[in-house]
């Protein structure tokens, strides 16, 4: 494979995802699971389409069990995402991993995903992960912004009136909402097609700098 | 069992690199249904005592912070007449057509609870109160929502 300059190889052993990341990726993990999940069995109270999520893939057990987690694990998920942009903006760490961003490298990469030719580094980004990831972060704060227009509207009308009152944010949640399902089915299925990218979740380091020859791209 | 031809045989042609992929699929729809298994499980994680405490606790604090947040001047939006939603949704467990007939003329109001006076409240009695009305939205803790009056 030709070496490729805009993503050069990180020596093993570097830490390329720091404490902070890690601690803050799976606290959100656990928070994201049980928001889904309860948030589905709330959706099933009242469907706003002509389908409902299957009980047993929902958490809570009924209605008010389910609004009683998803009000408990919100406190968890905002929390977390607030210490963790608040980490992300001021450590720099945005910056380096995200930006620059630019959609002309977003188009090319685009075209190189298709074609089954995306780079792979551990611990540089392509410009498809860094714009899934930019995305899934915004998706995140229109989901509490939603959320909360949701939760009270009349304090928050403000906030209710700019996504379309209370029945636009309900629908704004919900897209949100699929949209994150969406980030995750692919996070979690390129984890399991390339399962060296799980350990430095954990331990923070790569344990290889460069992709085996026999896996090279996936086709 | 009778062998359908080109479903095993075909097995044989595929390069092994594509079987390592279809296990890695495998893989992952075993860990979806170990998730499942969590899930399904998850009436039991409800039920268990300290999750019941840790869930009431926190309601608790929603009941605090909602206080906080509540401010007595920001009130629910009014709405025109013509934005009253028709027919208006209810949840009963009968339908509209089954509403139970009510006499008016001995229809009481019973009262109960941390309360001095507990004399039941008749209709014209009811109806002597100061009336005030408004046209504004109901939201339902199920998510619906509507405009009533």
């Amino acid at each position: 494979m030709d070496p490729d300059v805009d993503h050069p190889p990180v020596s093993p052993r570097t830490v390329i995802h720091p404490l902070a990341v890690r601690i803050g990726h799976w606290i959100n993990a656990l928070a994201i699971f049980i928001m889904i999940l309860s948030g589905w069995r709330i959706y099933d109270a009242s469907p706003l389409f002509h389908f409902e999520f299957p009980d047993n893939l929902t958490l809570g057990g009924w209605l008010a069990g389910s609004l009683q987690w998803h009000f408990a694990a919100m406190w968890l998920l905002a929390l977390n995402g607030v210490v963790y942009v608040l980490y992300g903006v001021f450590s720099g760490h945005y910056r380096r991993s995200f930006f620059p961003l630019t959609p002309r490298a977003v188009a090319r990469e685009f075209g190189d995903a298709l074609r089954g030719r995306l780079s792979h580094r551990l611990g540089t980004y392509n410009a498809i992960q860094k714009l899934a990831y930019v995305i899934v972060i915004l998706l995140g704060a229109v989901l509490v912004l939603s959320g909360l227009s949701i939760w009270k509207p009349v304090q928050f009308q403000g906030l209710a009136a700019l996504m379309g009152g209370y029945e636009g944010a309900r629908l704004l949640h919900f897209f949100a909402m699929a949209g994150v399902v969406g980030f995750i089915v692919i996070h979690v299925t390129l984890v399991i097609l390339v399962p060296r990218t799980l350990p430095p979740m954990f331990t923070g380091r790569a344990q290889r700098a460069c992709p085996r020859p026999e896996e090279g791209p996936l086709t | 069992m009778k062998q359908r031809p080109g479903r095993f045989t075909a097995l044989a042609t595929v390069p092994p690199k594509q079987i390592r992929l279809i296990e890695r699929r495998l893989f992952l729809k075993h860990a979806l249904s170990l998730g499942a298994l969590a899930l399904l499980t998850g009436c039991d994680v409800t039920d268990v005592d300290a999750v019941q405490k840790t869930l009431r606790a926190l309601s608790k604090w929603n009941d605090r912070v909602q206080g906080w947040l509540f401010n007595p001047h920001q009130l629910a939006p009014v709405y025109p007449e013509s934005a009253i939603t028709k027919p208006f949704p209810f949840n009963a467990y009968y339908d509209e057509d089954e509403v139970p007939r009510v006499d008016a003329a001995r229809y009481r109001l019973m009262l109960g609870g941390l309360i001095r006076d507990r004399q039941p409240w008749t209709l014209p009695q009811l109806y002597a109160l100061p009336q005030v009305s408004q046209i504004t939205r109901h939201v339902c803790v199920e998510g619906w929502s509507a405009i009533g009056k």
